[in-house]
């Protein structure tokens, strides 16, 4: 990849503050007060080494694949993960223009052209723990945009707006991935799913991933239940719980969410004394959590995984919740843990 | 107003929990109203003054493009650069320059201190 191809992805997709920034300093890269800061010292002649280049084209494309996701996971079995592995490390990219040049950045002229597409596949990646196999799409959905109320006064005089808010058909690209593990009998789907977009987004990805998975191993996918990690996670010790919702013997229905910083809601004083209070009897039904990794150069990453059951999931009877949420993961390393915390629990 | 504001973060600081203190929950201890641009002088004053600093002010950003965001407390670098005259701020998720961003920026406040120390005697 050249240096501005990995840029524009990184910056199309990655958080700034808690992935971009952070996998950059890892590599020992220039970094400044957000992109437009940054980017100059990046295209710089001679910015990066030799070394640099591969890293930062490894990171990127890690990034491709487990960065702001939706996971699925499935259990078919080591074999069919093995043939599968064998068909596809030597599967052609698609034909379609969406890969062509993959990875890339398309312009919103390109995208505009091409509508709305499907994941495509362009790459398989193999790496020491298992490979995954890389989708490229197209996929407009609606975004709230605030807008400066002043400039809205320059057409609607007469109206004072305290704040004005548009909706836009914003048209991106989906990076989609597989993952193939070289142990286990789970096989894991990504489906990109950008922060302000909502559920129905990556649920496209999805269904088109099993569709085609279903074809090429020929027997019917399941998503596993993760409704079981919900209750599992908040039990464990480990992580912090930044996001909870749930229900006690009584009639109201609680949700907490923590800012940003290290606070666990579990210690929370507040839902401490609560729990106390009802003989912890609660029933979590959402629940996001949040670790620590350490890199080499001692930075941490934060991934994050939400569970994003509803109060009904839990009143009814046999409900289940087919996916997660994986927000500030950086890499391959990120969806391991993430892996390794909820396979207690499925 | 200011003593009267002094004594009752003194009478708070009596309690283990040490939070995020808006300037409504200060109103509500001291009895004053949020409103009275006094009360809200005073607690700048309270920010600035060399030989007060009871409170330190500290922001939150509410990104306008996320629906039910709970708030991202600024890094002391990012405060840094937001409050200088030619400041700027950048969206954590994006970043890239917030246009406007001051409209986004919400002091709150806690303890300096100075005020932890007084409030051990």
């Amino acid at each position: 990849m050249k240096v501005e191809t990995m840029i524009a992805l990184l910056r199309a997709r990655a958080p700034w503050r808690s992935v971009a920034r952070i996998g950059l300093k890892e590599l020992g890269l220039p970094v400044g007060m957000g992109w437009d800061d940054t980017v100059p010292d990046l295209l710089a002649p001679n910015a990066l080494n030799a070394k640099q280049m591969i890293d930062l084209d490894g990171t990127v494309l890690e990034h491709l694949i487990v960065g702001e996701k939706s996971l699925r996971i499935y259990d078919v079995g080591r074999q069919a993960i093995d043939a599968l592995t064998a068909t596809m490390s030597k599967k052609k990219a698609s034909p379609h223009p969406v890969v062509t040049g993959f990875p890339s950045v398309l312009s919103d002229a390109a995208m505009k052209q091409l509508g709305d597409v499907p994941p495509q596949f362009g790459r398989y990646v193999p790496s020491s723990r298992g490979s995954a196999l890389v989708y490229a799409g197209v996929r407009s959905y609606t975004r709230r945009i605030e807008l400066n109320p002043n400039a809205i006064k320059a057409v609607l005089p007469s109206m004072d707006f305290d704040s004005v808010i548009g909706v836009v058909n914003h048209r991106r690209m989906t990076y989609d991935a597989v993952w193939l593990p070289k142990s286990g009998k789970y096989l894991y789907v990504l489906a990109d799913y950008p922060q302000d977009a909502t559920s129905d987004f990556p649920a496209q990805s999805h269904l088109a991933l099993e569709r085609s998975l279903t074809k090429s191993m020929g027997v019917q996918l399941v998503p596993v239940d993760l409704f079981p990690a919900v209750q599992g996670l908040y039990d464990a010790p480990d992580g912090d719980v930044v996001e909870l919702g749930f229900i006690t013997d009584d009639d109201s229905v609680k949700h907490l969410k923590a800012r940003q910083g290290k606070k666990c809601l579990r210690k929370d004083g507040y839902h401490t004394a609560g729990a106390t209070f009802v003989g912890n009897a609660l029933l979590p039904f959402r629940l996001a959590v949040r670790w620590q990794r350490k890199l080499n150069s001692g930075l941490i990453v934060q991934p994050e995984v939400l569970l994003p059951g509803t109060s009904r999931t839990i009143y009814g009877l046999n409900n289940h919740l087919y996916d997660c949420v994986l927000r500030n993961c950086l890499g391959l390393r990120d969806l391991e843990l993430i892996k390794s915390k909820l396979s207690p629990h499925i | 107003m200011c003593l009267g504001i002094l004594k009752a973060l003194h009478e708070r600081m009596k309690s283990p929990q040490r939070g995020a203190w808006t300037y409504r929950t200060l109103a509500n201890w001291s009895g004053f109203s949020e409103l009275d641009p006094i009360f809200q002088d005073c607690i700048q004053l309270m920010v600035v003054h060399p030989r007060i600093r009871a409170l330190d002010m500290h922001l939150l950003y509410f990104s306008p493009n996320r629906a039910d965001d709970i708030g991202i407390p600024l890094s002391a670098e990012e405060e840094k650069f937001a409050l200088r005259s030619d400041g700027f701020y950048v969206d954590p998720d994006s970043g890239e320059k917030v246009p406007d961003y001051k409209a986004y920026l919400v002091p709150y406040f806690v303890p300096a201190a100075k005020l932890e120390a007084e409030s051990r005697g």
